[in-house]
């Protein structure tokens, strides 16, 4: 007892309770959301009348509707894993362990491929591989007079290959991790007893590597089932129905039925989650044993690079491939469909239409100046309190030895576990109950709303950054500014401020751009007084205007691109390791 | 200068409470060198960081100057930025982001030690002067070598002339030869600024030529504390023998009264010991005979007649220039002894090894 209260004394006195509080602020609202999104299931009459029972599950379950959307999302999300494995692992070893030419550079670009969102992916191969309109399609059956179209991207294979492409540099970065920092003695090892390289590489790397592919696979799997827009616009509202866009239909009554059933949306999302929750248990089993899979790694540590020879080549072929598929090709063909006044195919004809009229248009495009302000407020927002509360997080997990920051630094990796969507859902009956008990406060349907939704989301990445950000500073550069007597925000200002500056920058500026480019938060969460551009690219679309939705989202490419190069420009590198200047580090 | 008065720190870590600093007390006279010397973890850090106002203790009190930087029973607690000592980091911990000049001015233009405008400029040149850096002070402080760096943070640490310095193992990142070099720089450095100052180190031999006073460490207590002639010669306990040099260690069994010199006899496996101590030693109590290396006499003529000599065989020899470091196989035991380099020697040989009474100490067990 007297421990504890020396404890608290110490924290007023260190000065690190604004930190405490802030940080257990965002952690606790995690929880209570999270802790609604499971609470809701149970409940009938969402979002005002209390009380448990499990009607909703009864109405879900009992109906055969229902098997089929959980097989569609079942394949949706293996088919999504089946592509983020076959391009993602060769990947994560072509670029990591071997000799492949350019890598630094095909690494930032599968960084960059971000700036091509799922919603704007999917357009585009709508635009290549649809029945009717597909250009790749109509060429086919030109070339081999094919009587029906070869693909057909609505469907839930075309669901999967697309979010595939998408969640490729997630499961690229995920094992690259552990691909880098595998003991190079351990294949050497191999190596000396006789194993020739192919076989070192099956029997020991790969192995070696399961748990990584594994825990890419659980994250790749319940991303996949909870990305909602790809389904959205390929099917998932007609006859491809998944989870995702069941949830968003019991919701959402201008795209579907006129009932909105709160409780019914709730037990979608709850099964959403389900995989979710089961991989947060093994994450939970993983911090237990963290210990265990300390690497600890000497100076000058440089895992063994493999020499490809003869198979160079091909494997160039592969990254372009993918390069190819995840962004060449739909932007080229959304580049082209912007052009022209709708979607033809190439040829003489086509090009004589050729003009900037869509662009020329393109505030109607955007919808308007309350749109761009919308979207300002969020991006803006968003990144800064993300930023705020991630380094409130960080200090305390970082700069404190008291003891409840293990649990605040798991509270802010539950996000990463939990699909956007289910955040969505429970701020959604948030601000339902709000807009009847609080109507003074702007929170349903307004942009707040979406602001929180994408604060609660962005979490868990942002505070990895600022938690690696103030590892890499020494306690003692800041003990220095102190006892030079500098008061503790002197020494924040003029010591810890412009040695972390990068890193902030860096997770500022790309939760700037997850946020911009996030579509399924904002939709769940919309309405006529909340749009944002992302959302406006949907609206557009679903209406049937191809080629100015075509048009909208190459200008969405090119604000994101503008972006990337500030990020590439203030801080030097994308998708690589950053390190700022630190000197006398050798001791460590 | 500074006291220190039954201080007493506790760290809560994954694996339980852990007492770092377990009722510590100890002065720095004005103008004194005090060192906190023990092995890692004994809490001589973490001492001097609840000096400096960068660690809370859990109680005790400490006193700088007249000021009382914290009480625990008074319920006072100076933040580090109001103490007004002057630190120097295992790390150095130079800003990287400023060049040498921001460094050493930062104290007088951000911290608490302001001066105006234009003293900064001659005070960071006298400070950067005291250390010989005053042609680097423009240079960017991650260009510089260890040693520099080491400088830059002694002149940081004194450009504000604080009323005591802590020195946290200062010269740990250096090499040998520079570790020896700024060692004489720095005690030539505080003798001249007659400054107060606490040094913490594990190294036995920095301890001793740079002190005034060395307080020898271990599990978060002092176990003695003293000149560091004293310390060695004469240790009152067991650790601090072991710690502060090479030293042999013998159990046994007091063995009734002192004899007529006043010497305690010692029963032990090498035989009949007789050997000095200041502690009230009673029959049959469990005790240590220690004894340095360079006290014990070898002789191959002779005999075993006498008090403390005792037969034995050479079993290994160290030839390492100035001494030659030779092992004794007398029965079970083994006995270090440093010879002249001029005596003859070899593996093997049958030798007298002789203990001379006033240079063995008799310390119980505990």
């Amino acid at each position: 007892m007297r421990a504890r209260v020396a404890d608290t004394v110490g924290t007023f006195f260190s000065g690190n309770m604004i930190a405490y509080v802030f940080a257990w602020f965002i952690c606790g609202v995690i929880v209570a959301v999270t802790g609604l999104i499971l609470w809701m299931t149970f409940v009938p009459g969402l979002p005002f009348d209390a009380g448990l029972s499990l009607s909703n599950y009864r109405e879900v379950l009992g109906t055969s509707h229902l098997w089929r959307v959980v097989l569609n999302t079942f394949w949706v999300g293996s088919g999504t894993v089946f592509v983020s494995i076959f391009f993602g692992v060769p990947l994560g070893w072509l670029l990591n362990r071997t000799d492949l030419p350019l890598r630094s550079l095909f690494i930032t670009m599968l960084a960059v491929t971000v700036i091509m969102p799922g919603l704007v992916k999917a357009m585009g191969w709508i635009m290549l591989l649809s029945p009717q309109v597909g250009i790749i399609n109509k060429l086919l059956m030109e070339l081999f007079r094919l009587k029906a179209a070869p693909f057909d991207i609505n469907s839930i294979w075309g669901i999967a290959f697309i979010q595939g492409l998408m969640l490729t540099p997630s499961m690229f970065f995920l094992i690259s991790g552990p691909m880098r920092s595998l003991d190079p003695s351990l294949e050497e090892a191999a190596e000396v007893v006789g194993a020739n390289r192919w076989k070192t590489l099956f029997w020991i790397t790969s192995p070696v590597l399961w748990p990584a592919i594994l825990g890419g696979v659980i994250y790749i799997f319940m991303t996949g089932i909870a990305i909602f827009e790809v389904a959205g616009i390929l099917g998932g509202l007609s006859e491809n129905r998944v989870l995702a866009t069941e949830l968003f239909l019991a919701v959402q009554p201008f795209e579907g039925s006129l009932e909105i059933k709160y409780g019914v949306a709730g037990v979608y999302g709850f099964l959403i989650m389900l995989p979710s929750l089961v991989g947060l248990f093994f994450y939970f089993q993983s911090i237990k044993q963290a210990h265990r899979y300390a690497v600890i790694t000497g100076k000058g540590y440089r895992p063994k690079t493999f020499a490809l020879g003869r198979v160079q080549l091909p494997a160039m072929l592969f990254v372009f491939l993918f390069l190819l598929l995840a962004v060449f090709l739909p932007f080229l063909v959304l580049l082209w469909a912007s052009l022209l006044p709708s979607l033809r195919m190439p040829s003489m004809e086509a090009l004589s239409l050729v003009s900037l009229r869509w662009y020329e248009e393109i505030h109607y495009l955007v919808g308007g100046m309350e749109v761009i302000k919308n979207t300002l407020l969020l991006v803006v927002t968003s990144s800064v309190l993300v930023l705020f509360f991630s380094f409130m997080v960080s200090w305390v997990v970082v700069r404190t030895k008291l003891r409840t920051r293990r649990l605040l630094d798991t509270i802010a990796m539950l996000p990463h576990a939990i699909p956007g969507i289910g955040f969505a859902f429970a701020l959604l009956i948030i601000g339902i109950m709000g807009a009847r008990w609080t109507p003074w406060l702007p929170f349903y349907n307004t942009v707040w709303i979406i602001v929180v939704g994408n604060i609660l989301t962005r979490m868990s990445y942002a505070t990895r950054i600022t938690n690696a950000a103030l590892l890499q500073i020494q306690q003692e550069l800041e003990d220095a500014a102190l006892v030079c007597g500098a008061r503790k925000w002197v020494a924040m200002l003029r010591v810890m401020g412009p040695l972390i500056r990068p890193s902030l920058v860096f997770a500022g500026l790309w939760t700037a751009l997850l946020v911009f480019r996030e579509v399924s938060v904002a939709l769940l969460l919309g309405g006529p007084k909340n749009k944002v551009l992302a959302t406006q690219l949907w609206i557009l679309w679903r209406q049937g205007n191809l080629s100015e939705a075509a048009a909208l989202s190459i200008v969405l490419i090119l604000i994101m691109g503008l972006l990337i190069l500030l990020l590439q420009k203030m801080t030097g590198s994308v998708g690589q390791v950053r390190v700022t200047p630190q000197i006398g580090e050798e001791k460590l | 200068m500074l006291t220190v008065e039954s201080l007493h720190k506790t760290f809560v870590t994954g694996e339980g409470k852990v007492g770092a600093v377990r009722g510590v007390s100890f002065e720095v006279g004005e103008g004194t060198f005090l060192t906190l010397l023990g092995p890692s973890g004994c809490g001589k850090t973490t001492t001097l960081r609840c000096v400096a106002g960068l660690e809370h203790p859990d109680s005790g009190k400490i006193t700088i100057g007249k000021d009382v930087a914290y009480s625990g029973s008074e319920g006072v607690a100076v933040p580090a930025y109001r103490r007004g000592v002057g630190m120097v980091f295992q790390s150095y911990a130079i800003w990287p982001h400023m060049t040498v000049y921001d460094n050493v001015a930062f104290p007088l233009v951000h911290g608490g030690f302001k001066v105006p405008k234009s003293q900064v400029k001659e005070k960071v040149r006298k400070a950067l002067s005291l250390v010989g850096l005053e042609k680097l002070e423009n240079r960017p402080a991650p260009l510089l070598s260890g040693g520099q760096q080491q400088r830059v943070s002694l002149a940081r640490a004194l450009v504000y002339e604080p009323r005591l310095l802590l020195l946290d193992e200062p010269l740990s990142n250096l090499d040998a030869k520079l570790r020896e070099e700024m060692r004489l720089e720095l005690r030539e450095l505080i003798t001249r600024l007659k400054i107060s100052t606490l040094y913490v180190t594990h190294d036995q031999e920095e301890a001793l030529v740079l002190s005034d006073r060395i307080a020898v460490m271990s599990e978060g207590q002092i176990l003695q504390e003293g000149q560091p002639r004293d310390i060695y010669l004469n240790p009152q306990h067991p650790f601090v023998a072991s710690f502060i040099g090479a030293a042999n260690f013998v159990d046994g069994k007091a063995r009734g009264a002192r004899d007529e010199r006043g010497g305690v006899v010692v029963e032990t496996a090498l035989g009949q010991v007789v050997g000095s101590s200041s502690q009230d030693i009673k029959a049959g109590e469990t005790v240590s005979v220690i004894f340095h290396p360079e006290d014990v006499l070898v002789r191959t003529d002779g005999d075993a007649r006498g008090t403390n000599v005792f037969p034995g065989t050479v079993e290994r020899l160290i030839f390492v220039g100035n001494r030659i470091q030779c092992r004794v196989r007398c029965g079970e035991l083994q006995i270090n002894s440093d010879v002249s380099s001029r005596v003859d020697v070899r593996q093997g040989t049958k030798v007298f090894i002789e203990l001379p009474q006033e240079n063995v100490r008799v310390l119980k067990l505990k």
